[in-house]
């Protein structure tokens, strides 16, 4: 589903990301994890197609996002680590605004705003302008319009901060119904618990580069995700 | 505890009215280049207002010295201070006293409200000084050239003007509380904010326009004037009186009012403080979303719309990237109403000829040329595209993350753009056709140049925008007034349409071996040369941004 190969971005004279590479296939939750500055939202950035990238590629379904990134773009959806959105929309307007961007057709957008702001108990505030919005609620809203094109790879970059526990449970629920129907979730945290609890796979960065990745299980290898992501960063 | 809130207070003021720190320091200090800029633009805008108010001044001075009603020139001078003050700083009021986003981290430190309270009264009280300033130097400078220079009056003047400051700030903070009042109670704001300042900037533009006849009126019932104020508002009349006479008493009495004023109005806010400061500010039931059908548009059309709402939702955005479009309208509208007679009066207002029968021109012939150089003017100052991709801001990255191409993302700017300069340029044409008789052929020259003009600065200014963006900005003015997008948009623009004029002009009176051109040739020439000049000038920008702007645009990592 997503490949990144040999990736590397350099701002200025740093390596922002240095030779980084992770499969992530059909049906996994990949956990990226990595103290802040690490690269973790450079990487999700260059993914979505919003970076340009010095070195390496990076495949979605195999298709290039350097030489067809409208294609790669409609296949996935991306959650910044910040809901910065357009203030002087109303929340159903945005909504209808991302579902034209996506060629979401009419029927098909209504019932899934419908759905999504009901499971997220937005819908009562969907004529509100979003300037009025706490942060939580922009999140929420930033997550329903990442859904509604029906992504099969969604790239999330810190995408529980701000949201309610309920909103929180609801959102991994998602996730891995996404992943069971085909799709795949590729997402940073600094959230270690989640990230153990929810992810198939886990990714450790440090400065730029990977550390160590693999199965959940074999990262943690019976001890916990916070002691191992501890003695990593500081040992390695 | 007072000075460091003082301190906090000033900071956040001064960061309100220049808007000059970044978002985050990681991109480094401003440039010595950039602060020059600034400080120059601060001293052209002073200057401005110290010329405006010293013309003024100087056109009451002496008709009224003259005649011995120096009390009268004070109390004139006092009132256009005292309603500068007023209404500089009544929306300052507003937002320092009432909308303040530190309220609730104050009242959370042990901080007495008196103190929060005073701290921001005395800040506003700085920039109420400020703005009765730009009115008092000027006018105190043109009255001691005409009678001579002295002392005591120097120091009446100062302290009245200190006097009348602390009154208008009372004034205010009541007026900002009513106005707190109404904005809370209003479901949209931004509108309300749009049309107050639209409104307050027509009355301006209109007070400009009359100001030699309002000055004539003041000149001739002064006395009158002077005489209702000392019963109606008795404070302008002392302030008159102690500063021509050199009169104690009054400058006493004007002190003790405004004492009194500023302090009832510190101790009453200073007890609702906190319940001002914790008062629900939120929307609740103000918005009901009723489920309707959702109906579909294309990308490009959706994002046409979201730059329409964007513009309508701001202010600082209509009156600093679109007003020509509306001034293009009023011109339609007069040019409906009054016919070619506008034209006159623009000519006239033009080159300062205040004589109906000035001009020996015969503006008939040149009709379609001065109606494209008025729209050639105005449309350089609708360029909505120069700043529009950086109001993206932080949301960019959202956008660049989405299945859009590049000119999926900036088509729709440029042509909200072109639409909206290109309305009215319509409607001009269609004045022009049919109320000022000119031929189908000029009217369609006038709207063929007025489209091409319209997309031309659409184009530069959306090529500025992707070679200058700015998207680490806190408050759109940063982007709006003072980015270099925005600044080389519009000013380049103007250059542009300079270069073309002077080029014209050059050639006009150079034509014919030296001769030069005569009138019949400058109508029939001066606007199609116009047409293919700025097509070719925006077949030129349309290159570079399909090229160079292309590269740069894939390139920006906001």
């Amino acid at each position: 589903m997503l490949t990144i190969d040999n990736l590397t971005k350099i701002y200025g004279n740093k390596k922002a990301v240095d030779a980084l590479s992770i499969h992530i296939n059909k049906g996994e939750i990949y956990g990226f994890i990595g103290h802040n500055g690490a690269g973790k939202t450079t990487t999700i950035k260059c993914c979505a197609g919003i970076l340009n990238f010095d070195e390496g590629e990076i495949y979605v379904d195999g298709i290039s996002i350097k030489e067809n990134p409208i294609e790669v773009k409609k296949r996935i959806a991306y959650i910044p680590d910040n809901p910065e959105i357009y203030e002087f929309l109303s929340g159903i307007k945005y909504l209808n605004f991302i579902a034209d961007i996506y060629g979401v057709s009419e029927n098909e957008r209504n019932t899934l705003i419908n759905k999504y702001s009901d499971i997220f108990e937005l819908t009562a505030d969907l004529a509100k302008p979003i300037s009025e919005y706490s942060h939580g609620m922009k999140q929420k809203l930033v997550v329903i319009s990442a859904l509604i094109h029906k992504p099969r790879l969604m790239l999330l970059d810190e995408p529980f901060v701000g949201l309610d526990p309920k909103a929180s449970h609801t959102l991994k629920q998602l996730m891995k119904d996404i992943c069971s129907s085909g799709g795949a979730i590729f997402f940073s945290t600094h959230v270690l618990e989640v990230a153990e609890k929810l992810c198939d796979k886990i990714a450790i960065i440090r400065n730029g580069a990977l550390i160590v990745h693999g199965k959940t299980e074999e990262v943690t290898a019976n001890a916990s995700l916070e002691d191992v992501f501890l003695e990593l960063v500081e040992n390695v | 505890m007072f000075k460091t809130l003082l301190f906090i207070q000033l900071r956040a003021l001064f960061y309100t009215m220049f808007m000059t720190k970044r978002v985050t320091g990681s991109k480094g200090s401003k440039t010595l280049i950039k602060k020059l800029f600034i400080g120059l633009l601060t001293v052209y805008l002073i200057g401005c207002m110290l010329f405006f108010f010293g013309v003024v001044a100087m056109q009451l001075c002496e008709p009224l010295v003259k005649n011995g009603l120096d009390l009268v020139y004070f109390v004139l001078i006092g009132l256009m201070a005292f309603f500068l003050m007023f209404i500089g700083s009544i929306f300052i009021t507003e937002k320092q006293l009432y909308e303040a986003n530190d309220n609730e981290l104050l009242l959370s430190m042990p901080v007495p409200a008196v103190y929060v309270v005073l701290s921001r009264i005395t800040a506003v009280l700085l920039v109420n000084i400020l703005y009765g300033a730009f009115t008092l130097i000027p006018a105190t400078a043109v009255y001691f050239f005409r009678v001579g220079f002295d002392a005591v009056i120097l120091v009446y003047l100062i302290l009245g003007g200190l006097f009348l400051s602390l009154l208008s700030l009372s004034l205010s903070a009541a007026g900002g509380w009513l106005l707190a009042l109404f904005i809370s109670n209003l479901k949209r704001k931004k509108l309300f904010s749009t049309v107050f300042m639209l409104a307050f900037f027509f009355s301006f533009m209109g007070l400009y326009t009359n100001l030699q006849k309002i000055l004539t009126r003041l000149v001739a019932r002064g006395a009158e004037l002077t005489d209702s104020l000392r019963k109606v508002f008795p404070p302008l009349f002392l302030f008159g009186k102690s500063v021509a006479e050199k009169d104690l008493p009054s400058l006493i009495a004007l002190l003790f009012i405004s004492l009194v004023s500023v302090t009832i109005i510190t101790l009453l806010i200073s007890r609702s403080f906190i319940k001002i400061a914790t008062k629900n500010k939120g929307s609740a039931g103000k918005y009901i979303y009723k489920q309707r059908h959702l109906t579909a548009a294309s990308p490009r059309k959706a994002l046409f719309i979201k730059e329409f709402k964007r513009f309508f939702s701001s202010v600082n955005y209509i009156m600093n990237s679109g007003l020509g479009s509306i001034f293009m309208i009023i011109f339609a509208g007069a040019l409906v109403i009054k016919g070619p007679s506008v034209i006159t009066s623009l000519l006239q207002t033009a080159v300062n000829n205040h004589s109906p029968t000035g001009f020996d021109i015969p503006l008939d012939s040149l009709l379609p040329v001065i109606i494209g150089a008025v729209i050639g003017f105005l449309v350089t100052t609708n360029d909505t595209a120069c700043c529009s991709l950086s109001l993206e801001g932080k949301a960019f990255p959202l956008l660049k993350s989405m299945p859009l191409g590049y000119y999926d993302i900036i088509v729709p700017k440029i042509a909200f753009n072109l639409a909206w300069g290109a309305i009215p340029v319509v409607l001009i044409s269609v004045a022009c056709f049919f109320r000022l008789g000119c031929s189908s052929w000029e009217s369609l020259l006038i709207l063929l140049a007025g489209i091409i003009f319209q997309l031309f600065t659409a184009l530069w200014g959306m090529l500025c925008n992707i070679l200058f963006p700015k998207f680490d900005w806190i408050s759109e003015v940063m982007v709006i007034k003072q980015s270099a997008a925005s600044l080389f948009g519009i000013l380049g623009a103007m250059g542009f349409f300079g270069l073309y004029a002077g080029g014209f002009i050059l050639f006009s009176l150079n034509a014919n071996g030296g001769e030069g051109l005569s009138l019949e040739q400058v109508s029939r020439i001066a606007l199609p040369s116009a047409i293919g000049f700025f097509s070719l000038i925006a077949a030129v920008c349309a290159a570079l941004l399909a090229s160079v702007a292309k590269k740069k645009f894939h390139a920006i990592s906001a």
